[in-house]
């Protein structure tokens, strides 16, 4: 089991990686917190044009979505960007003395179970902002007769939103994106972007004979645990 | 021990490498030389087990490299021309890099690296095309990795710095441990070589070790023209003219890398022709 994977030599490794990619990580985790700010600083002005998208759902779930698949897709497809575009940075990532096993799955937690963690706390403190404290503080400015509004439970709108079918597409994204930058060259995300929307559409087709909902989930599921294995072993068996 | 089968290797559709047969053994420090574009860098490549074989194996301690098992990585350290490293200052590279390799020696990195005027507390980003050079070469070798694969070490040395990269190579040289060097630069490393590879057009001319090439090769400097044009190679130096000729009397001479590598790519079957 060792030779496979080891706590101690994972532990090394992620603060390799840490010390080699803070500064992209952090970039990112403020982008994500910036992606609200925006969306707050936008819908501020757009309530003065008497547009409403604070409370608009349509845009809310637009922004929300947007923000987990652009992040969760980006953040999957800089896992392993260097393989195929730079040999020195291929040589130097596949002759670290960890195990496949070990440099996989340190990428796997930060680009999906540390995005889940940022993206739940990003998205509440935004819509908390967005819908308590920004929202409220706009109508006061445009209505003199202004009545203050029950606060939004956000927790409860964001549980709504993040349904099983959200999750999944959101883990299928992660799935075609650390594959792409595995077996990719130049330009991953763009050529990764093009074949899920050529699959959505293949399996939109399929999914309008089929009508089921549940079969549906099921076939992004299996081939989110199958790009996942593909992935791993591809860069198992990575050639320069 | 690492051995060749039958090995090739193709870039696309250039092939580099075709039917390989080696064999390097432990302990032993080995040349690799070759024009460029021969595939040195990819020999060494495919020992490290970054290249998929298009046919045939390489084998590291029975073992195929290609499998790429911790086992492999930690023994294996190979520093390419272009080596890469994220910036952080050289202390903290130590720290982080050195202990993912067991027998790594923190003690042998600084002295290596004082051994050629690196200095601890810079960053990474701020050393010198040839500084860096030093700093991965010291960490090479403080790895205490089996197998040390160097692909043109000595590029971006300055002179001092050569003579320390020597010093440290005859150093750390022992029973368990192989260093494979490739490179255009020979210059004065001849007394080092346990063995040495010549690539030609996809394929090796010439493996020895250094004690058949003395068995079997005469190196000398001569004033008289006809007896250089008897030898079987020769050049003209202000010294004279240095030959090699076969060692017909089992003469003690020193190897001169240089002079063999220009002599093979030059008179080539000549030369392989008294090895075999």
């Amino acid at each position: 089991m060792k030779e496979f994977f080891s706590i101690s030599r994972f532990n090394k490794f992620l603060a390799i990686e840490w010390q080699t990619n803070r500064k992209k990580y952090m970039f990112i985790i403020m982008a994500m917190f910036a992606f609200w700010l925006l969306y707050s600083l936008t819908a501020l002005w757009l309530i003065t044009q008497k547009k409403d998208i604070f409370t608009n759902l349509t845009s809310i779930k637009l922004a929300f979505f947007l923000q987990m698949f652009g992040f969760i897709s980006f953040l999957a497809s800089g896992s392993f960007a260097d393989l195929g575009t730079d040999n020195n940075k291929s040589i130097y990532i596949l002759m670290l003395p960890n195990t496949t096993a070990e440099k996989y799955i340190a990428k796997f937690m930060i680009t999906a179970i540390l995005f889940w963690i940022v993206f739940f706390i990003s998205a509440f403190i935004g819509l908390y902002f967005l819908w308590n404290i920004f929202y409220p503080m706009a109508l006061q400015h445009i209505s003199a007769d202004f009545v203050a509004i029950k606060k939004i439970d956000v927790w409860t709108n964001i549980k709504v939103m993040t349904d099983i079918k959200c999750i999944t597409f959101a883990f299928f994204f992660h799935s075609a994106f650390t594959l792409g930058s595995i077996i990719l060259g130049k330009f991953k995300y763009i050529k990764t972007l093009l074949v899920i929307t050529l699959f959505y559409f293949a399996l939109a087709l399929v999914n309008l004979q089929v009508k089921a909902d549940t079969l549906y989930l099921f076939i992004y599921g299996f081939f989110t645990f199958s790009f996942w294995l593909i992935a791993y072993r591809k860069l198992k068996n990575y050639s320069l | 021990m690492i051995t060749f089968k039958n090995l090739s290797f193709a870039y696309a559709k250039k092939k580099v490498l075709n039917d390989i047969n080696l064999q390097y053994e432990p302990g032993k420090i080995y040349y690799l030389l070759g024009p460029n574009g021969f595939g040195k860098s990819t020999l060494l490549r495919c020992i490290a087990g970054l290249h998929h074989p298009q046919n045939g194996s390489v084998e590291v301690n029975n073992s195929p490299a290609f499998e790429r098992n911790l086992k492999q990585l930690q023994d294996i350290c190979f520093i390419s021309d272009g080596m890469y490293c994220p910036d952080m200052l050289v202390t903290k590279f130590v720290t982080l890099y050195g202990r993912l390799y067991p027998r790594f020696n923190t003690e042998f990195f600084f002295k290596y690296l004082h051994m050629f005027e690196v200095k601890e507390d810079s960053h990474i980003s701020e050393l010198s095309f040839g500084q860096r050079k030093k700093l991965f070469l010291a960490f090479a070798f403080a790895t205490n990795a089996r197998i040390i694969l160097l692909d043109e070490p000595i590029n971006g040395l300055d002179i001092k710095s050569k003579k320390e990269f020597r010093k440290i190579l005859a150093e750390t040289a022992n029973d368990d441990k192989m260093v494979i060097i490739g490179t255009h630069d020979i210059s004065d490393m001849d007394v080092l070589a346990d063995g040495i590879t010549v690539l030609g057009q996809q394929k090796v001319i010439f493996h020895q070790s250094t004690s058949d090439i003395l068995n079997k090769l005469d190196f000398d400097i001569v004033k008289d023209p006809t007896e250089a044009e008897q030898a079987l190679y020769s050049e003209q130096t202000y010294k004279g003219f240095m030959t090699i000729s076969p060692n017909l009397t089992q003469k003690e001479t020193n190897l001169n890398i240089e002079l063999l590598y220009h002599a093979l790519l030059n008179q080539q079957e000549k030369i392989t022709l008294l090895f075999k």
